[in-house]
C-alpha cells in the first residue's frame, strides 16, 4: 500500500513486516545500489526515511527505530522498523577483533577509493546538470516560475504567521 | 543537574563524547574520509573488515536534530561512500545501518551510522530483515496523513516544492476528528446558502470545525480578529482552500457569541512555564503551545527541554504532572490527544540516554 510519493521516492507499507510498524522507502529511479543515486536523490531518500522513523516512533509509541538498507533487492529499498523491547528483533552483530595490520590495510584501501568524493561533489555543484538528469537542479522554463512565485508567497506568509500555519499544515 | 539548561547539558555531553574527541583529533582513529561537515572512520569493533562509521563533525544526540543542509550533505555523500567502500573491499553490496534509540542499538550520544561491506554468505544474517505475517493496515492512514503533511512542509521550506507529486494532497476524509461535532449554529453559520461552495471545499464543514476546535490559536484569531485571518488566507492559497466558500467573519461572530454565552472569553494561551535558554535552531517561540501529537518527536523533546518545570516533573514526579494536566490550560493543550505516559517515557529515555539524567521511578 502506497503511503507517500514524490518525484524521487515511493513509500510503502511492508507487506511482510518484521514488526508492527515496518515501512519501506524506495527511489523512483531504477537502482540496485545507493551509489547509482545522485547526492540529491540519496539525501532525499534518507530524509523521507528519517521523517518516517519519527512518525512511527511517535505514532506507535515505539521505543526506537532502525533504518536499514541492505542493497539485496532488485530495486533499492530502505526499511524503517519501529522497535520495542518485546518485538523479539535484534540486528546486532558479533564484533570482530582485527589486528592493526588488517585495520590499516582496510583503511588504506577505502581511503584510496574515497578521497576523490569531496572533490567530485564540489565540481558537480559548480557545473550542475552536466551529466545528471536532475529534475530539480534545473527547472524547466515557463510555468514553474509562476509556481515558485506562489511558493515564495506561501513562505512569506509562513514566516509572518509561522505558528498558526505550522499547525494547519500539521493537521492530519 | 535538573536545573541546568539544555545548552549546559549538551556542552557537558560533548566534553565527554569520544566521537567529538575523534573529530577534534584528540582521540586517534582510522580515518577513511573527511570533509568540512563529516568524517568516516573504521569501526574498532567491526562486524567485518572494512566496517565504517559515518558521523557528522557536530554532536547531534539524535537523527532528527541534524539541520536539513547538514543532513543533505551527510546522506548525499553517503551514496558515493557506499560505492567507494564496495570497490575498496571488493564487496557485492553495502549495508547502511542506522539505530535510533538504545533498544534499536544506538550506543553513542553522537549521532552516527554504519556502512558494512557485504557479500553473499558472509555470515552477517543479523542484518537480514525478518518477514512475518503481521497485519499493519491499521497504521496506513496515520502514516499517510503525517507523511503528506511533514513532507509538504519540508519541501516548501527547503524550496524543493517541485518534487511534490503533481496531484494536490488534500486532507484525507479518513482523518476522523476526535473532537466532538460542533453545535448546529456553527455549521449553519459557516455557509447558509450554497451547496456548491461546500463541494469546492476539500474538506467537510464539520471537519473544518473540528480543525478549528483543535487549534486554539486559529480559534482565537477567528474570534478576535477575523480580518487579519482573511488577510493571511489571501496570502496562502493552500490554507485558503480550507476556507473555500466559508464566510470567515460570520464564522468568527458565531464562535464569539457561543463563547460569550459560555462566559469564557477566548484569549491566546498565556505563558505558564518559564523559559530558560533558547535552543539553537528551534523555532518554537515563547508562548506557543502546539499539541504534542502534532509535533515530530524531536520538537517535543526540544519543547520540554525549554521548560524546566515541566522537565523536572517528567523526570522526578510524573504522577503529579498527570494530576495537574486537567486543570492547567497549557498542559491540556500540549497533551491533548496524546498518550501522556508514552511521552513521559520517551522523554525520560531520551534524557537518560542523551543528557545522563537520572530518573526517579
Amino acid at each position: 500500500m502506497t503511503l507517500y510519493e514524490d518525484a524521487f521516492v515511493v513509500v510503502e507499507l511492508a507487506s511482510e513486516p518484521a514488526a508492527h510498524g515496518h515501512v519501506i522507502v524506495r527511489p523512483v529511479k531504477p537502482a540496485k545500489h545507493l551509489a547509482e543515486l545522485s547526492a540529491e536523490e540519496s539525501a532525499h531518500l534518507f530524509t523521507v526515511a528519517s521523517y518516517t522513523a519519527a512518525i512511527l516512533f511517535q505514532g506507535l509509541q515505539a521505543e526506537g527505530t532502525n533504518i536499514i538498507c541492505n542493497e539485496d533487492e532488485e530495486q533499492l529499498a530502505v526499511h524503517i522498523i519501529a522497535r520495542t523491547s518485546t518485538d523479539g528483533l535484534s540486528f546486532q552483530w558479533e564484533p570482530l577483533t582485527l589486528d592493526q595490520g588488517m585495520m590499516t590495510e582496510a583503511m588504506e584501501r577505502i581511503k584510496n577509493q574515497a578521497y576523490t568524493i569531496a572533490v567530485k561533489s564540489a565540481s558537480e555543484q559548480q557545473k550542475p546538470s552536466s551529466d545528471k538528469p536532475a529534475p530539480s537542479s534545473e527547472q524547466p522554463k515557463g510555468a514553474p516560475v509562476h509556481a515558485s512565485e506562489k511558493e515564495a508567497r506561501v513562505r512569506k506568509a509562513e514566516e509572518s504567521e509561522n505558528q498558526l500555519i505550522k499547525q494547519l499544515l500539521r493537521i492530519p | 543537574m535538573a536545573d541546568q539548561t539544555q545548552e549546559q547539558l549538551l556542552a557537558e555531553q560533548k566534553a565527554n563524547c569520544i566521537f567529538c574527541k575523534i573529530v577534534s583529533g584528540e582521540q586517534p582513529s582510522k580515518l577513511v574520509y573527511e570533509d568540512e561537515a563529516m568524517l568516516a572512520i573504521l569501526d574498532i569493533r567491526p562486524a567485518v573488515k572494512g566496517h565504517c562509521l559515518i558521523l557528522p563533525r557536530e554532536h547531534y544526540p539524535i537523527m532528527p536534530l541534524i539541520p536539513p543542509a547538514e543532513f543533505d550533505h551527510l546522506f548525499g555523500r553517503t551514496a558515493a561512500l557506499t560505492g567507494a567502500l564496495r570497490k575498496a573491499m571488493l564487496a557485492k553490496r553495502c549495508t547502511v545501518f542506522i539505530a535510533n534509540g538504545a533498544i534499536a542499538g544506538q550506543q553513542s550520544p553522537h549521532f552516527l551510522f554504519h556502512l558494512i561491506p557485504r557479500d553473499d554468505g558472509d555470515g552477517l544474517g543479523n542484518f537480514d530483515i525478518p518477514k512475518k505475517a503481521v497485519n499493519q493496515d491499521d497504521i496506513a492512514g496515520m502514516l499517510q496523513e503525517n507523511l503528506a503533511a511533514v513532507m509538504r512542509q519540508h519541501l516548501v521550506r527547503a524550496e524543493k516544492s517541485q518534487l511534490l507529486a503533481p496531484e494536490k494532497t488534500t486532507f484525507s476524509q479518513a482523518s476522523a476528528p476526535q473532537t466532538q461535532t460542533p453545535p448546529v449554529s456553527e455549521s449553519t453559520a459557516l455557509h447558509p446558502a450554497s451547496q456548491q461552495a461546500q463541494k469546492q471545499s476539500p474538506i467537510a464543514i464539520d471537519q473544518l470545525a473540528a480543525i478549528i476546535e483543535d487549534n486554539p490559536d486559529l480559534k482565537a484569531l477567528l474570534i478576535n480578529n477575523p480580518e487579519k485571518l482573511e488577510g493571511i488566507l489571501q496570502q496562502n492559497p493552500q490554507i485558503q482552500q480550507l476556507f473555500d466558500g466559508v464566510d470567515v467573519k460570520k464564522l468568527g461572530e458565531a464562535l464569539r457569541e457561543k463563547f460569550i454565552n459560555r462566559q469564557s472569553p477566548v484569549q491566546p494561551p498565556e505563558k505558564v512555564f518559564a523559559k530558560e535558554g533558547d535552543i539553537k535552531g528551534s523555532d518554537t517561540k515563547e508562548g506557543d503551545i502546539i499539541p504534542a501529537m502534532r509535533l515530530p518527536l524531536q520538537e517535543i523533546f526540544v519543547f520540554i527541554d525549554q521548560k524546566p518545570k515541566l522537565r523536572k516533573l517528567i523526570l522526578k514526579d510524573p504522577d503529579q504532572l498527570k494530576a495537574m494536566i486537567p486543570d492547567n490550560e497549557r498542559l491540556s493543550i500540549f497533551f491533548a490527544g496524546s498518550n501522556v505516559d508514552a511521552i513521559i517515557q520517551a522523554y525520560r529515555a531520551y534524557a537518560k540516554a542523551n543528557q545522563g539524567e537520572e530518573v526517579a521511578q
